[in-house]
């Protein structure tokens, strides 16, 4: 019979780590990892569930980090009011996911453990520069997210690992989130774009940008945040910007993965995004 | 595993294996079969249960992570023989057609007034987004929520 774990504090976590083998899974929410159980894609020998561990559960706001246990639901994080005031991009990113019953079970850590390209949160994890602490039996690591994920499905934890919680640097930007799916709600990212800006009167000191699901992770907009600095936010230099985002799909997306769509599509999402920020400057 | 956890506000202990995911324990273990298996992927909503106060997809939740939580079922509705105002109501707006979804609909409904005894349409269509009605009654469905909301 299948092994199961489920400790229920911080201390019984290391022994039930330890017992882990390459073959055990750690279940988060499990909205995406049940479906593969259910199939017979994955047949672990144990699974582990962390999500009685108050800690894990935990929004906290530390000095200028704040704190997410790998555990906290989207619906959490969505209505919180730290991640609301610090966090919007989260939030939004959060709001977005799915359907009710799935955030109110999705958690970020698994987000992130699923390390699917179309992962809602992960674009956002870069906007901010989180990191993330990673348990072992033997302690803990703190990591930087954009070191966890290897390929699609496969992340830098050992067998012996979990994620415990988020560590997000309280950001000196203001952020926003915007996913667009093939339609308005419960739907999967076709393209998601997490947008930080720094502005100087109405010049932009500093932008950010990350765009997810047109590459195995997060890509980094360097280029249009070089293009941006010192310009204010105008239609024209809005979709200069979204001409960044749609020749990078153009030239590095097969057509296979919708590609002629997403190039189209890159200046409604890049619009969105800035138009949602602009409300929040 | 020998699994505790309150079950439609009893408390319930059984022993299972901790893959065994709770739609199948409802409908398999403990003979519950108001809840429905749709598409088994938390698509179509209609397996819906309210587990701590929030709905969720019953076909997407293991047995190891039920310990202590307290599951709703469309079973553990109905009170000392009567039906819950949201049933009465579904069946007088005719909001059930084949009724496959119906028990997913009545606990997203559930949940959201629990939350919120007077939501907008807005907020319904948001607590409702994630169940599928394939009979295309939706707005007998909306109309159902509504009543009963006003009612309340």
């Amino acid at each position: 019979m299948m092994k199961s774990y489920a400790p229920k504090t911080m201390a019984e976590l290391p022994a039930s780590l330890a017992a882990l083998t390459p073959e055990s899974k750690i279940v988060g929410g499990g909205t995406d990892f049940v479906i593969r159980l259910h199939s017979g894609a994955v047949q672990p020998d144990a699974l582990c569930y962390l999500g009685h561990i108050p800690e894990l559960k935990k929004i906290e706001k530390q000095g200028d980090t704040i704190s997410v246990g790998a555990y906290c639901t989207m619906t959490q994080m969505e209505h919180d009011p730290i991640v609301r005031e610090y966090l919007p991009a989260l939030m939004d990113a959060a709001a977005d996911v799915g359907s009710l019953q799935i955030r109110n079970n999705g958690t970020i850590g698994g987000n992130l453990g699923n390390a699917s390209p179309a992962g809602d949160l992960i674009p956002v994890m870069y906007l901010y520069d989180a990191k993330v602490e990673i348990a072992s039996p033997n302690g803990t690591r703190i990591v930087p997210v954009t070191d966890v994920i290897l390929r699609p499905g496969k992340t830098i934890l050992e067998a012996n690992e979990a994620f415990i919680r988020f560590l997000f640097p309280v950001p000196a930007f203001k952020s926003a989130f915007v996913k667009l799916g093939s339609r308005k709600k419960v739907t999967i990212s076709r393209i998601g774009v997490a947008l930080g800006l720094d502005m100087d009167g109405d010049y932009v000191r500093e932008m950010k940008m990350f765009a997810g699901a047109v590459a195995i992770k997060p890509v980094a907009f360097e280029k249009a945040c070089d293009f941006m600095k010192g310009k204010t936010i105008n239609e024209q230099n809005v979709l200069d910007v979204a001409g960044f985002l749609s020749d990078y799909i153009a030239e590095n997306v097969a057509p296979e993965f919708d590609r002629d769509y997403k190039v189209y599509a890159s200046r409604g999402v890049v619009t969105d995004v800035f138009d949602r920020i602009l409300g929040r400057l | 595993m020998t699994l505790n956890f309150i079950l439609n506000g009893r408390p319930t202990e059984l022993e299972v294996s901790p893959d065994k995911r709770l739609l199948d324990l409802l409908r398999e273990d403990l003979g519950l079969t108001g809840t429905k298996e749709g598409c088994g992927e938390g698509e179509c909503g209609a397996c819906t249960v309210i587990i701590d106060g929030e709905a969720m997809h019953s076909c997407l939740v293991l047995a190891c992570q039920l310990e202590g939580k307290s599951v709703l079922t469309i079973e553990g509705l109905e009170q000392n023989g009567e039906l819950d105002k949201i049933q009465k109501i579904f069946i007088e707006e005719t909001a059930i057609q084949c009724g496959f979804c119906t028990t997913g609909m009545i606990m997203s409904t559930k949940a959201l007034l629990m939350h919120n005894p007077h939501p907008t349409e807005t907020e319904i269509r948001n607590a409702l987004a994630g169940n599928i009605c394939r009979c295309s009654g939706y707005t007998q469905i909306l109309r159902a929520v509504k009543r009963t909301s006003e009612e309340a």
